[in-house]
């Protein structure tokens, strides 16, 4: 965490701009985020913090501006695209698992498929990466036998998988009992300290305190506010940001 | 009416039966006087012609009826609880009054139509019908004298069969290893079919160039020819629908409207005209002096037909899959064919497998359409059959034994079916 000032620019957004049809989702996003730096992303809901998250991979297009990531910029290339995502690993609000494969076939299936690992690599890392997650023993059942929480942390093992330079989390959080909340947060700071960048759409605050360089607060496609996470919580200084704040915290 | 049972009372607070009560419940309307009027009149009927028909079998149902009941009325009077097989029988037959009568009326019904079947199967059929033309209705008009190619390429599918059972079951891990030779020897077996059936060798038309001469597939019929057909169009016409359903959901307009056309045009026009515009149009199309085998013409309708039909299914089964999984497939780098060949087909056909082979049993059967231009499948043989003097009037037996090849057939697939959706756990998720 510490020496991002002189840390290399992974992913550049310059002015970035999306529409649905009329609705201006992005209103002109411009933000750097340097080699392991943690961002976490708030704001309400609709306020477009989930489309930007989202056009870091090209889940979504974004029409205007531009998104550089790890120096390849998104274009309609699909090669480019390809490429970026193959370096940007991401976990969804509601996981997205396999759910016709194993979870030993759910991690291995990129990195045999994609980086042409043989076999026995993709199992000996995915196996390494079940510890990490703390569930080895589940490997060989399939998703649906797998509790919430579970079932997120075998998405962080296979997003790792293809051992990305970046981790987008889409509200990794949201749809999981508040018991199981803990043990997906645990494994996602203990990542965030390895030294992995981040860039994490979630309202724990928590984590975002403990572990995030920065935080910004978005609202109606603009960053509003951005600072480290004591400045932002503490002392915002937009008005927007503090009626957010209170709504959240309050409750 | 079965839902009594639950409900049921234990023995001791069980209220003492009520005669008025049971009036009312079962009388006490009008509809309900007329229905039983009606079911105690159709009981008389039905127990009289089974009295006369068959004697024996209407009284012991009858008897065994009335026993059952007369107990479980003595027991509902005297307010004990009916136990064990009573109390199952009680469920089943003697729920009510109306309940009853319509129990004794079915056995008796059930009891009357297996005496008849029975009795029909044991006195009345002339088997030498079937037995006499079986090799007809198995190969059509090839010829008598290689009889044993047909003969031979049966034998090769079954052995095939049974070794890539015993190489894919749970007999033996050393048999694993013999896989890629199944698997090659599956790939080859139409062109090995090919030969023994067709033949080789020069003449054209000349079954008697030595022992694989030439069979014009116009002398091919039966069971045969319906084999052929089916098996050749459903699988075919199985990659084939996968990539139109794949194609109308493609983003490049050419490749999406020539599916969406493609498909709305076959399955706009009957079964019937397809099978005419590939006898009677396509040669008309083909270049002058380029002749397809009128067999090669039929399959391909059918191949076209079935494809087109099979898109739709599919297309309802890459509805069903989640958009999440297309997002997380690409997030982790999978290309589009990658997701499509490890994410998404295989989630969107498990879903649909009953509909498919529902629709391939379907194919199996429309087969017998061909024999309206003149195409001798096993329905067609059996008609041809028919109109020889001596067998004329032997269509109980012929139609029951083909019948029962197509059901076979049938619930095969349908077997198979429930087999494999087991195998691959549809619904479990």
């Amino acid at each position: 965490m510490t020496n991002i000032e002189n840390a290399k620019d992974m992913i550049v957004c310059r002015d970035v701009q999306k529409w649905y049809d009329e609705f201006h989702v992005l209103r002109g996003i411009s933000t750097t985020v340097r080699e392991g730096e943690v961002v976490v992303i708030v704001g309400p809901s609709g306020s477009g913090k989930s489309t930007f998250i989202r056009c870091l991979n090209r889940l979504e297009e974004h029409q205007e501006g531009d998104i550089i990531v790890d120096g390849i910029e998104l274009s309609h290339d699909i090669r480019n695209i390809e490429a970026v995502r193959r370096e940007v690993g991401m976990v969804f609000q509601q996981f997205n698992l396999f759910p016709h494969l194993t979870v030993m076939e759910n991690i291995t299936l990129a990195p045999t498929n994609v980086r042409r690992w043989p076999k026995d690599k993709a199992t000996q890392i995915a196996e390494q990466l079940l510890e990490r997650v703390k569930i080895p023993e589940q490997a060989h059942k399939y998703p649906g036998q797998l509790s919430g929480g579970q079932q997120q942390r075998v998405a962080i093992a296979r997003a790792l998988a293809m051992q990305p330079k970046i981790m987008l989390f889409d509200e990794p959080t949201s749809a999981l009992d508040p018991e199981m909340i803990k043990e997906v947060l645990d494994v996602m700071r203990d990542l965030a300290l390895s030294g992995m960048t981040i860039v994490a759409v979630t309202h724990e605050m928590g984590f975002a305190r403990e572990v995030a360089n920065r935080v910004m607060f978005f609202d109606q496609g603009l960053v509003i506010e951005e600072a480290p996470p004591n400045v932002l919580f503490n002392n915002p200084q937009e008005d927007r940001t503090k009626l957010f704040l209170s709504q959240i915290l309050h409750h | 009416m079965a839902a009594t049972a639950s409900t049921m009372p234990r023995r001791d607070d069980r209220p003492p039966f009520d005669f008025s009560y049971w009036l009312q419940t079962n009388l006490l309307s009008v509809g309900k006087i007329i229905t039983l009027l009606v079911l105690i009149a159709l009981n008389i009927w039905i127990i009289r012609t089974g009295l006369r028909v068959n004697p024996l079998t209407t009284t012991i149902v009858v008897v065994l009826w009335a026993i059952f009941g007369g107990l479980i009325a003595y027991n509902m009077v005297r307010h004990n609880l009916v136990h064990g097989m009573l109390r199952a029988v009680k469920v089943r037959i003697y729920t009510s009054l109306h309940g009853s009568l319509i129990s004794l009326f079915l056995l008796v019904a059930l009891g009357l139509a297996l005496y008849a079947f029975v009795r029909y199967i044991t006195f009345w059929p002339r088997w030498e019908a079937v037995v006499v033309n079986f090799r007809l209705l198995m190969v059509g008009r090839y010829p008598r004298s290689l009889t044993w190619r047909p003969v031979a390429a049966a034998l090769f599918v079954v052995v095939l069969g049974v070794a890539s059972l015993l190489t894919w079951g749970p007999v033996s891990r050393r048999l694993y290893r013999y896989r890629k030779v199944m698997i090659g020897l599956w790939l080859a077996s139409p062109i090995i079919l090919g030969i023994i059936l067709y033949g080789v060798g020069a003449p054209f038309d000349a079954p008697d160039a030595g022992p694989l001469g030439r069979v014009n597939t116009r002398l091919w019929g039966g069971l045969m020819l319906t084999l052929i057909i089916s098996v050749i169009a459903i699988i075919v016409s199985f990659p084939l629908g996968v990539m139109l359903a794949l194609g109308r959901q493609s983003q490049y307009p050419v490749i999406k409207y020539f599916c969406v056309g493609y498909i709305e045009l076959i399955r706009g026009v009957p079964l019937l005209t397809v099978l005419f515009m590939a006898e009677f149009m396509l040669p008309l199309f083909l270049p002058g002096g380029l002749t397809v085998d009128s067999l090669i013409r039929v399959i391909t309708g059918f191949i076209l037909f079935s494809a087109a039909y099979l898109a739709e299914n599919v297309r309802g089964g890459l509805q069903a899959v989640p958009r999440g999984q297309y997002e997380a497939a690409y997030a982790v780098g999978l290309n589009t064919y990658q997701t499509t060949r490890r994410i998404i087909l295989p989630q969107a056909l498990r879903a649909v497998i009953p509909a498919i082979v529902g629709q391939f049993i379907g194919l199996f059967k429309d087969t017998s359409l061909v024999a309206i231009i003149g195409v001798f499948d096993l329905l067609s043989i059996g008609r041809a059959v028919l109109g020889q003097q001596e067998y004329r009037a032997r269509q109980a037996e012929i139609y029951l034994f083909i019948g029962l090849i197509y059901f076979v057939g049938a619930s095969g697939m349908s077997y198979a079916s429930r087999r494999l959706e087991t195998r691959l756990g549809v619904g479990e998720r």
